[in-house]
């Protein structure tokens, strides 16, 4: 899930929206202080998601390299995906 | 740009309570709020994945663009998207 800051930022406005078209929520701030919480919500998720990624990737190179030959037949895709989800799981990130 | 069930819950969950928490809104319901989030997120996420399929269509047509992962593929993957963005102000 990589958005861009301009996506945040309509996903942000389309969340307040919605809540407050159907009636389901009471503002007690201004709206701008209301869509930054959201918004920091948002991007944090990302953030720890980014890098978990960057995490995952250097542990498949070090793996790969700890390998050396017995590596050419190993799935990058399947051990990388691998990687992240048990590395989601140790900091209890919902992936 | 898929997105889990899973993570639209987590975020849901997590959008409701910082703004409880931070004291900058009320929630005179729980659930319904959250559905609504839910609800929110998934439609977001939902038009990322029609622009996908679009510029995945549009780009089978392309003679020089035939093979997906390739250099070409990936150049018009990415202008392909950014004009359906701008189209769809997305």
């Amino acid at each position: 899930m990589k958005l861009k800051d301009g996506q945040i930022e309509r996903l942000a406005e389309r969340i307040l929206e919605r809540l407050t078209v159907a009636g389901l929520i009471q503002l007690k701030s201004e709206r701008g202080k209301l869509l930054a919480g959201i918004r920091s919500v948002i991007a944090a998720d990302c953030k720890g998601e980014e890098d978990l990624e960057k995490e995952a990737e250097r542990l498949l190179e070090q793996t790969l390299r700890s390998m050396g030959g017995a590596a050419g037949g190993i799935d990058r895709h399947k051990m990388l995906r691998m990687i992240k989800e048990r590395l989601a799981k140790e900091r209890g990130i919902v992936l | 740009m898929a997105i889990s069930e899973d993570r639209v819950s987590h975020l849901a969950h997590r959008i409701y309570d910082r703004l409880w928490r931070d004291d900058l809104a009320d929630f005179p319901d729980e659930s319904r709020p959250l559905a609504c989030i839910k609800e929110a997120i998934t439609s977001f996420f939902a038009v990322a994945e029609e622009i996908d399929d679009t510029v995945r269509r549009k780009l089978a047509s392309y003679a020089q663009a035939k093979v997906p992962g390739s250099r070409e593929y990936e150049i018009l993957y990415q202008k392909f998207y950014q004009e359906e963005l701008a189209k769809r102000k997305w």
